[in-house]
């Protein structure tokens, strides 16, 4: 019954794995967070240069993360989160206030989406 | 498409390692839920290769969980005898001494055209020729012809894994006093045995043995 002891190995090898890709899809995802309202804190505060570099770093940070994260999430999903943050830096400007505002929520929501097709149970 | 190759090599690495590690049993597919873990590997598999936008977790992890789950249920099976004919099912006989059980038939839904069809299978043109014919737990009909003059009677399971076959007992107008009293003059009892087996001339015992480990030379 060696079989069993590999099924078991196998069991908690694949528990491990889900779980420690879940603890870094949600960190990647909640420091992208962290980072975009940094930057919207930034331009609304009037400091669009801060915010405006913040952002590129931002998008090549996605840019950089994508491949790994598309090994666990939708690629469809990425991509258009990656498309947004890619076009976030160019907002950044005094007079594209609530231009940037609505894509920075739209950054938002589609990071949460990324995050529940991870770990959405149906 | 350098994505496809490498979802490729990895998917069929999975496969194979799944494949490999639930053993010749699962090649075998003795039973329905075999035929039913083949088709969900190879489907989650060519789904992983065919769509190159889902993510390759999603695919692996599902290929080797079935995989586990599919060694630990047969084990489960081979440790319950209830759980095996709950996910299993059991045999139903369709023919006796060239009788064919239409009730037995009406239920399994198979018709007499698909009986004939299987016993044709066999090369047994008639029911007439067919001592016990049973429909097994994978669909499969399996027969004792009745003996030609001066052979003796095919062996009938009577007791298989704690499974009583009370319609072949009564059939060879034994009873359980009988077969308990055949075990006991053996030193067994009817959880010491493994398979019991008897044509009404004569009867085969296994004893039932622990699992051991083998040792290493």
């Amino acid at each position: 019954m060696k079989r069993n002891y590999y099924a078991l190995a196998l069991l908690v090898l694949l528990g491990i794995t889900v779980a420690g890709t879940q603890v870094y899809v949600s960190g990647a995802l909640k420091s992208f967070r962290q980072d975009v309202t940094t930057a919207y804190c930034y331009a609304q505060s009037g400091d669009y240069p801060a915010a405006k570099t913040l952002l590129y770093e931002i998008s090549a940070k996605a840019k950089a993360q994508g491949p790994w994260l598309s090994l666990f999430v939708r690629r469809s999903l990425l991509d258009k989160a990656g498309e947004t943050l890619a076009t976030l830096p160019y907002y950044a400007q005094a007079d594209n206030a609530a231009d940037l505002s609505v894509e920075i929520f739209r950054a938002y929501a589609q990071l949460t989406q990324i995050e529940q097709s991870f770990i959405a149970v149906f | 498409m350098l994505s496809t190759i490498v979802r490729t090599l990895l998917v069929y690495a999975a496969v194979t390692t799944a494949m490999r590690l639930m053993g010749k049993r699962q090649l075998g597919e003795l039973q329905p839920a075999e035929l039913v873990t083949t088709f969900l590997i190879s489907n989650v598999a060519s789904i992983c290769i065919e769509e190159p936008e889902l993510p390759l977790l999603s695919s692996m992890v599902p290929i080797l969980l079935i995989a586990a789950l599919e060694i630990l249920s047969s084990t489960a099976a081979w440790y319950c005898p209830g759980y095996s004919r709950l996910l299993f099912g059991k045999p139903v006989t369709v023919i006796r001494d060239g009788k064919v059980d239409q009730q037995a038939l009406s239920e399994l839904r198979i018709t007499s055209v698909d009986l004939m069809e299987a016993l044709r299978g066999k090369e047994i043109f008639t029911p007439a020729d067919v001592a016990w014919g049973v429909i097994e737990t994978n669909g499969s009909l399996s027969v004792a012809a009745k003996p030609t003059a001066g052979a003796p009677p095919p062996m009938l399971p009577l007791l298989v894994e704690g499974h009583l076959y009370a319609d072949n007992l009564a059939a060879l107008c034994l009873d359980m006093p009988w077969l308990e009293k055949e075990l006991k003059k053996q030193g067994l009892t009817l959880q010491s045995t493994l398979i019991f087996l008897c044509n009404g001339q004569s009867s085969l015992v296994i004893r039932r043995q622990a699992a051991t480990h083998k040792v290493k030379k």
